[in-house]
């Protein structure tokens, strides 16, 4: 697999999407459009499958003494955690567990099941965290000239704006989900959402070091992550704004915004694994032989 | 008037041979850059050139071809950071190499 083959069909896929939902809305009703993201949530799931298989991939270019081995860990770690949770959201999504519809009177087991499993996924974000802040730590450990700019601290600072703004239109997050909302979910996506703010600051600290490099194959493996972390904030945002105005446009921005979030660490993955190989290639000199094809 | 045949009797070969070794010493400057930019983007691997010149007494302008194996192995831990252990070894050795009519 190589970033040429990924990039041209997500690329086409960001447009195509929106148009399918579109026509979708248009011809038929708004179920027959959430019909249709719940087939997407089903493809972001298999595309995140496949993300793991390539970010084990990107982990074995480092050894054990590496730095870059424990970020790669982490992403993995934080990967398979989320595709378990993706799972336990597939299983209520495609009807093969059905909640009652109160949960105050399901088992403990089925309120364990649907409430507190879905805090898995901030398990698997605070992995994504420590991805990050690893990846910080890479870069101010070369010694090099890597510094934040004071832009940057305004555009944190803008950036925790979303959970403000979460928290005042908390009233709508119990309103959309990809399944039927309960009580419960409002303080999870609250939650949610601060960890989301604290993904994308980081986001903007690896973003700042990305650009400092000034190009170069590292720089665009972590300027995609970058992407990847601002989206899955971004789609919590989208959710909580949305909710009230129009709910299946809610939530099949969220789920579109999971797809580009999926695809980008697609990309970041088979970008880390071809760091080497461009190298030769673009030089004029004879490429490296690091590739695992 | 081309630099490189200033002066065909007495004194030019002594300057023929240093116009032609501090263009090498620039190429190979150069040869480095571009080498290294693909992955490390143009500042940083500016800086790193000038960071591991300036801790091995090296002038940055000034990088001979005898320079290569220690700059290259001066530099592993660092590339290592960002191309994993393997990929630094290779990165250097071919660094190593570059001053021998490139890289087989």
């Amino acid at each position: 697999m190589t970033s040429q083959s990924v990039r041209i069909p997500f690329i086409a896929s960001l447009f195509v999407i929106p148009a399918a939902f579109t026509v979708t809305i248009l011809v038929s009703d708004s179920q027959k459009a959430l019909e249709v993201n719940n087939y997407l949530f089903a493809a972001t799931v298999l595309v995140q499958i496949v993300v793991l298989s390539q970010a084990f991939a990107a982990r074995n270019v480092f050894s054990r003494v590496d730095p870059g081995h424990l970020t790669w860990t982490l992403i993995v770690a934080f990967l398979i955690v989320r595709l378990l949770v993706e799972g336990r959201l597939a299983t209520l999504t495609f009807k093969i567990v059905n909640p009652p519809p109160d949960l105050l009177h399901a088992s403990p087991l089925m309120f364990f099941y649907v409430v507190a499993l879905r805090y898995v996924y901030t398990i698997s974000d605070l992995l994504f965290v420590a991805a990050l802040i690893t990846t910080i730590r890479t870069y101010k450990s070369t010694g090099l000239k890597f510094e934040l700019l004071g832009r940057d601290y305004v555009y944190m600072a803008i950036l925790w704006a979303i959970p403000v703004v979460t928290f005042i239109f908390r009233s709508n997050l119990g309103l959309a989900g990809i399944i039927a909302a309960d009580q419960y979910i409002a303080t999870y996506r609250l939650v949610a959402v601060f960890v989301g703010a604290l993904i994308a600051s980081l986001c903007v600290a690896v973003r700042r070091y990305a650009l400092q490099m000034k190009g170069g194959s590292i720089a665009r493996v972590w300027n995609t992550v970058v992407v990847a972390g601002t989206v899955r904030a971004a789609s919590f945002l989208a959710l909580a704004t949305l909710s009230k105005v129009w709910a299946p446009g809610a939530r099949m921005m969220e789920q579109y915004l999971l797809w580009v979030f999926a695809g980008c660490w697609l990309l970041a993955a088979i970008y880390q694994r071809e760091v080497l190989p461009r190298t030769g290639a673009t030089s004029g000199l004879p490429r490296f032989s690091n590739r695992d094809e | 008037m081309n630099n490189d045949f200033i002066g065909v009797r007495g004194e030019s070969k002594p300057r023929l041979l240093e116009v032609d070794e501090r263009k090498r010493v620039i190429q190979m400057h150069n040869e480095l850059l571009r080498y290294l930019t693909p992955v490390l983007g143009e500042a940083t691997a500016e800086n790193m050139l000038k960071h591991y010149c300036a801790r091995l007494n090296i002038p940055v302008d000034d990088i001979k071809e005898t320079d290569l194996p220690e700059l290259a192995v001066s530099m592993k831990p660092m590339l290592a950071v960002w191309l994993g252990s393997a990929g630094a070894s290779r990165v250097a050795e071919e660094i190593a190499r570059l001053g021998k009519g490139g890289v087989s």
